[in-house]
């Protein structure tokens, strides 16, 4: 059976480095991309993802109107989605809430934290 | 009215001269630690949680260097407005300058609020518990199959 695909989106590429580093070891396959218009691409393609962890400060398309677009593909409507950023705004916390935001994490992430929170929404046992 | 202009044609120098350091420390950050990001993951080292973190710092210092170069481009924006006003008409010196002060202020509680977001939480070295905002989370779509638990 193939691993679950989990998504990493960020506009920095250290970021997506830190993430790649701290999740080797479980049994996923990663995919990163340095912006959410790249991952749609793929999605669109047909890559199934079974988590996304996205970044929210990103130019062109920010991660909450990734969001957005990802609830309106089919293959993501009810993907779990997590923000993982800088921000704390309770606001914008809200603004995700209601976009069907699965959960928050801020920057920097405690890798065995970020690692729990992906065998969680897996249950990867 | 020529030296008001001329004094803050310096400011506006500066200004572009910290935004080049800016751009060249963004650079030059990137390139070291893509260089060692590179080896960290190829080298598939077991590195403790302490070390991921401290990874994360060069991006929390990008954004915070990105925070502070959008500012400038503002306050650059705004000396160009009043200059350019101050030159049409020397009457509107007082009045420009007002505006000025307001845009100028408005700039740096905007810059403040821009730090904060991009900081993080850097001074919790135990790292936040992950909010999660839902007891049912989807599982997603593995074998064609949506599961909530």
């Amino acid at each position: 059976m193939s691993q679950p695909i989990v998504i990493f989106v960020d506009d920095s590429e250290t970021a997506l480095a830190s993430t790649k580093i701290a999740t080797q070891g479980l049994p996923i396959e990663v995919k990163q991309y340095i912006s959410a218009g790249d991952a749609l691409n793929d999605l669109n393609a047909g890559v199934v993802p079974s988590l996304i962890i996205t970044d929210l400060n990103m130019p062109v398309m920010n991660g909450l109107e990734f969001l957005a677009a990802l609830r309106q593909l089919p293959v993501t409507q009810k993907t779990p989605v997590l923000m993982l950023t800088t921000e704390k705004k309770e606001e914008l916390k809200a603004e995700g809430k209601k976009l069907g935001l699965t959960g928050w994490i801020v920057k920097p992430f405690n890798p065995a934290q970020l690692k729990s929170a992906i065998n969680r929404v897996l249950r990867l046992g | 009215m020529a030296d008001v202009s001329s004094l803050f044609s310096s400011v506006q120098d500066i200004l572009e001269h910290i935004k080049d350091v800016n751009q060249s420390v963004i650079e030059t950050s990137d390139s070291a630690f893509s260089e060692l990001n590179r080896y960290l993951s190829e080298a598939e080292l077991d590195l403790p949680d302490s070390v991921i973190r401290a990874l994360q710092m060069q991006d929390i210092l990008r954004q915070q260097l990105s925070g502070s170069t959008d500012a400038i481009n503002l306050i650059t924006k705004s000396i160009s407005q009043y200059r350019s006003s101050i030159t049409e008409d020397a009457g509107l010196l007082e009045q420009s300058l007002g505006a000025l002060d307001d845009k100028l202020k408005t700039t740096l509680e905007e810059a403040k609020v821009k730090k904060a977001a991009f900081s993080g939480d850097t001074e919790n070295e135990d790292g936040n518990d992950v909010e999660f905002f839902s007891k049912n989370i989807y599982k997603g779509k593995i074998d064609g199959e949506c599961t909530t638990y």
